[in-house]
């Protein structure tokens, strides 16, 4: 045993199914989670769940009676999530906790500029040792490779991905779709180049860009390949 | 101490055996206790190179199944003191090939009081290869001055780097070294071959050197007698040059440019 503490706290991730509500009829919630639980009977047994209420607005749905059809059907209402203030009154009195905001807004396309900032992204991955031919590495955020990435490599990152030495592999960055990502080389001889889906080969582009310290980017859902 | 040392490519036909035969053959003529494994189950090459076929009796497999012990099955050379060979079997399935087994081996020979083990590799990335170089401390890449050999040699050490025993206890890497055979600067300089920058460019490894394309390979190979025992070869010389760098030895390197013909030999060959 650890010391003279009885417990200790730590932080985690933990996946929670989430209802998300979209409709404020207590009667329609009723036979609607009716049928749900019926389909798949074994997956809601002791289940906690969340209650997202970003889809409906302002309206404010009977909280008391959908904590009591949830319990009803065996689940654990755990907490209310994404809702406006008065929302949130309605729900802790009738005895849910509250969650921060859950889902980011969907990210607005057009030329609002703080892109970077508003969507919180996984930490940085560091690789300092060669990717070679035939190796994967995925990123959850940005991805910093300070060695090669060789022929037949692949690297792939939900962010931006960043190659201090050739790239001679593929790189496929904004890997969930996130087309604000961009990629980056000191040496671009790159097999094929990809962001939030939008893939380019190397074959036409113009000679003077390989070798050349360059960034790629999506613009108007062409992959750019511009000299650094 | 012993160190383990895995002599491979990915693809085959690049000289991994003749490279195997002489590095081994090196190191032992240095006075270094030296036994050299063939690790190409079911196509056994090694014991021809170094001109001990027909004194096989038993071979890696049954040492790793029991029915033979490590004196019994290795092959001391007759040329060399300090030179032990441990066969491959041609008859038997290689999934009698296990990481166990190989480790086993690897510490009794450790315990013979062994100061080098060289693992000769068979050809692609299949569990030949994986036994070959798991317990590697130190990897002879051995290319060809060919895109396809590169890239392979390239797949190699991502392989090292990911599944040896040293990546996955998370240890110090496996020292990795570079041995480009089959050189030739004439079709270097032509442009028919990748030259020795491009492929260190392309590598990044440690350079250990560059084994020239030579006619005395094939005839060693073929009577038995590893290429660095013959000592007017430029293949032979140049894997002498290889085994003392290796052990620590400043020597330049060599046979990396065309050979200035006279004018006579321009005419006639």
């Amino acid at each position: 045993m650890s010391g003279d503490k009885p417990f200790e706290l730590r932080a985690g991730m933990q996946l929670l199914t989430s209802v998300h509500l979209l409709d404020t009829d207590l009667d329609a919630f009723a036979s609607h989670l009716e049928e749900t639980v019926r389909k798949a009977p074994a997956l809601f047994g002791n289940a906690p769940v969340i209650l997202d209420l970003q889809a409906i607005a302002e309206a404010v749905p009977d909280l008391k009676g959908i904590r009591r059809l949830l319990e009803s059907a065996a689940m654990v209402p755990v907490a209310v999530r994404s809702g406006s203030e008065r929302q949130k009154a309605a729900a802790r009195a009738a005895g849910w906790a509250l969650l921060p905001e859950g889902r980011p807004v969907p990210r607005q396309k057009g030329p609002t500029a703080a892109g970077a900032t508003e969507e919180p992204r996984a930490g940085v991955t560091v690789l300092t040792r060669p990717v070679r031919s035939g190796q994967q590495i995925y990123a959850r955020g940005d991805l910093v490779v300070s060695a090669q990435v060789s022929a037949g490599a692949e690297v792939v990152a939900d962010g931006c991905i960043h190659v201090y030495s050739p790239l001679r592999g593929r790189a496929i960055a904004g890997a969930r779709g996130d087309t604000e990502a961009r990629i980056f080389c000191q040496s671009l001889h790159a097999e094929l180049v990809c962001i939030a889906g939008r893939y380019r080969t190397l074959e036409n582009v113009e000679t003077t860009l390989l070798g050349c310290p360059c960034q790629v980017s999506l613009h108007e859902e062409r992959i750019v390949i511009e000299p650094l | 101490m012993s160190r383990v040392i895995v002599v491979t490519s990915g693809k085959g036909g690049v000289g991994k055996t003749t490279t195997s035969a002489a590095f081994a053959t090196g190191l032992a003529l240095r006075g270094h206790k030296t036994a050299v494994i063939d690790f190409d189950v079911g196509l056994r090459n090694l014991d021809l190179v170094m001109g001990c076929e027909r004194r096989v009796v038993y071979d890696l497999i049954n040492l790793i199944s029991g029915e033979s012990n490590l004196n019994q099955t290795l092959i001391r050379d007759k040329r060399i003191k300090d030179l032990y060979i441990l066969p491959a079997s041609q008859t038997r399935d290689k999934d009698a090939l296990t990481l166990d087994g190989v480790g086993r081996v690897l510490d009794e020979l450790r315990e013979e009081g062994f100061e080098y083990v060289i693992c000769d590799s068979p050809a692609g990335i299949e569990s030949g290869a994986l036994m070959a170089m798991y317990y590697a401390d130190e990897a002879l890449i051995v290319a060809n001055p060919e895109v396809s050999s590169v890239r392979d040699s390239d797949r190699m050490l991502g392989i090292l780097a990911s599944k040896s025993k040293r990546a996955k206890e998370g240890g110090e890497p496996v020292k990795e070294h570079l041995l480009i055979t089959r050189y030739d600067p004439e079709r270097v300089q032509e442009g028919d071959m990748l030259s020795v920058d491009d492929i260190v460019e392309l590598l990044r490894i440690p350079f250990l050197g560059a084994v020239p394309e030579s006619e005395g390979v094939l005839h060693s190979s073929n009577s038995g007698e590893p290429i660095i025992l013959n000592g007017k070869d430029p293949a032979g010389l140049a894997y002498d040059d290889v085994v003392a760098r290796f052990l620590g030895e400043e020597r330049p390197h060599r046979f990396l440019s065309a050979e200035k013909k006279g004018l006579l030999k321009r005419l006639f060959g």
